[in-house]
């Protein structure tokens, strides 16, 4: 099979594929970065193995393990110019000084910030410094990206700017890109692939969509998706009609059913119960009703014309997109 | 039109005087000193007379015509420079080595490096003479520029220093395939300027005012650093204290000093605010 194979510690078995931008995914301090970081030889992991197209990478020193970084807070030289920011690597080789000026006006073009190259990165936009961190991962040609949290110092709006720019660019690289962030709305709109990561430990791995859709445990049901998945106690849903049948188990102890907001609809019907109204957000088009059934909150998702505003409802589930699962959190049966 | 309290006047007329007193202390001897060096009369009078006048400048032409004052010169000049290059520059590596790089105990030896600095030179001149005189050192350059090149200060004013540069531009340059002493010399140091600066200053102007060490260690006079020379103007015995001489020596030997202080005064200032930085 053509591709690497990344094989991390904590019993951790990654295999990303040329081409394809992998994001691991999961809350601050979850070990996604520690991982990144094994990966790039920066940190030697106690155990197992890094391997890069089938070679052992472990004892590696970074640079040669052929891999471009680009961190979180973009780590420019301070004292260099954009152009020697982006010159450094082909200097340190002793790559020919015209050889070494073509690609970095290369790349430079590609990245759009050949009108910088003279300035120092204190002069320079959090845009622009992400730019340049791009062009110096980019001039090496390598044979992996890693991207540490690349957006997080941006705002809202550059952001959603610099992920377009991601993806355009991901589109121009044949080499696979490893994506570390803690924002799900990133790694679902840029990630071929997700893992989702919690305590040190691969949750599930997958498609965004399978991940969305197939959950393997209410961690990661609740991690995708915003608002989250509501994820309540099934007992607390004793007395709504008809939801005992559905139960995998056919009974509702022991077990948490889940369902996202939007799988929510406002009537009466099947599987439907009273709710109280806390408080709304008006999105527009749609609104978000924060509700309370007993002790339990859930959101609901819907339609901007469908809620007038009142302080009790009838909400009815979708049958088929309920969630179940056991005590320890995992799926039991989509459906 | 706001106006203010009688009590902060006074407290304000108070404080100035009180600092313009201490201005005074300091002022004075240099004031006199100044003007004493280009009079004629060879006494120092009590009370001293303030008068600002320039009757001769004889006395620098003297001293540095009729003595060996060159010499001396060149030997504190050449003291001064060895030691500061030296002991920033191994300050400066074993700083770095504190700061960034990870072995068994690190902080133990950072800690006892730092504990020589509460120990007082005169407990340790003895020893250090006796080495001196075992490695057959006395009256020479290397007996005061290699004693003072291992500087406690240094080491701890470049570790704070270099704690400060992020952990990630050192990682963007290992991936960019710099090697560790590269990584310092091509990234960390180049950052690391203004520390290099203030305690290159501080160095120098220690290394150019040391007296007591070279004291010890210099016999000949022709080895003589400035502060030892100075001395020289006294006459035999010390019976005559040749004022007029000394003084202009004195205003000769401060003058690189303060010209480092005027140039590089921003440095002095960064240099106290650094070494009070987070541990």
């Amino acid at each position: 099979m053509k591709g690497q194979e990344i094989v991390a510690a904590r019993n951790i078995n990654l295999e990303v594929k040329d081409g394809e931008l992998f994001v691991l995914l999961g809350p601050s301090g979850c070990g996604k970065t520690t991982l990144l970081r094994i990966i790039a030889g920066l940190v030697e992991p106690d155990e197992g193995e890094v391997l890069i197209d089938g070679k052992v990478m472990n004892g590696v020193y970074p640079s040669d393990r052929n891999v471009a970084m680009v961190f979180q807070n973009y780590a420019l030289y301070p004292h260099m110019s954009v152009y020697d920011n982006i010159a450094l690597n082909m200097k340190v080789r002793r790559i020919p000084r015209e050889e070494v000026d073509r690609r970095v006006r290369e790349v430079a073009d590609t990245l759009r910030i050949t009108e910088l190259l003279n300035h120092r990165p204190k002069e320079l936009s959090g845009g622009q410094a992400q730019r340049v961190a791009l062009a110096r991962a980019m001039v090496r040609n390598p044979r992996v990206y890693l991207m540490d949290e690349p957006l997080s110092n941006l705002d809202a709006k550059l952001r959603v700017e610099m992920r377009a720019e991601l993806k355009r660019l991901h589109r121009m690289v044949d080499a696979p890109i490893i994506y570390v962030t803690h924002d799900q709305v990133e790694a679902m709109t840029l990630g071929d692939r997700i893992a989702v990561m919690d305590k040190g430990v691969i949750q599930q791995i997958g498609s965004p969509i399978e991940l969305y859709e197939n959950p393997r445990n209410t961690f990661v049901a609740s991690f995708l998706g915003t608002p989250p998945m509501n994820i309540v106690s099934a007992e607390e849903l004793v007395g709504v009609d008809g939801l005992k049948g559905l139960s995998p188990s056919g009974s509702l102890s022991g077990l948490s059913v889940g369902f996202r907001p939007g799988d929510v609809a406002i009537g009466d019907g099947p599987l439907s119960f009273d709710v109280e109204v806390e408080y709304a957000e008006l999105l527009g088009d749609e609104v978000l009703i924060h509700a309370k059934r007993g002790s339990t909150r859930l959101v609901i998702r819907a339609a901007s014309h469908t809620y007038a505003g009142q302080t009790s409802l009838r909400v009815r589930l979708d049958p088929a997109k309920l969630y179940w699962f056991n005590t320890e959190g995992e799926a039991i049966r989509q459906g | 039109m706001s106006r203010i309290s009688p009590r902060r006047v006074a407290l304000l007329a108070l404080t100035v005087s009180v600092q313009l007193i201490l201005a005074l202390i300091y002022i004075i001897p240099f004031y006199w000193m100044v003007i004493k060096s280009f009079r004629f009369t060879i006494f120092a009078n009590f009370p001293p007379n303030l008068l600002p006048t320039l009757q001769t400048v004889g006395n620098y032409v003297y001293v540095w015509h009729f003595s060996a004052f060159p010499h001396w010169y060149l030997n504190s000049t050449l003291i001064a420079l060895s030691v500061t290059a030296a002991s920033v520059f191994i300050g400066s590596l074993s700083g770095y080595a504190f700061a960034r790089l990870r072995f068994r105990g690190r902080d133990i030896l950072f800690y006892t490096v730092l504990a020589t600095l509460m120990i007082p030179f005169p407990v340790v001149i003895i020893a250090e003479y006796i080495l001196m005189v075992d490695l057959g050192w006395v009256n020479t350059y290397q007996a005061v520029i290699v004693p003072s090149t291992a500087s406690a200060v240094n080491v701890f004013l470049m570790r704070q220093y270099f704690t400060t540069i992020p952990q990630e531009v050192e990682d963007a340059a290992k991936i960019d395939g710099l090697r560790p002493h590269q990584i310092f010399f091509r990234v960390a140091a180049p950052l690391a300027k203004p520390a290099y600066a203030a305690s290159a200053i501080y160095t120098f102007i220690g290394a150019w005012n040391s007296f007591l060490w070279p004291l010890l260690v210099l016999h000949s006079v022709k080895m003589f650093t400035l502060p030892l020379a100075i001395n020289f103007f006294k006459g035999a015995n010390g019976s005559q204290i040749y004022w007029n001489q000394m003084t202009a020596a004195e205003v000769l030997t401060m003058i690189p000093t303060i010209v480092i202080y005027v140039v590089f005064e921003k440095y002095f200032v960064k240099g106290i605010a650094l070494s009070g930085s987070k541990g």
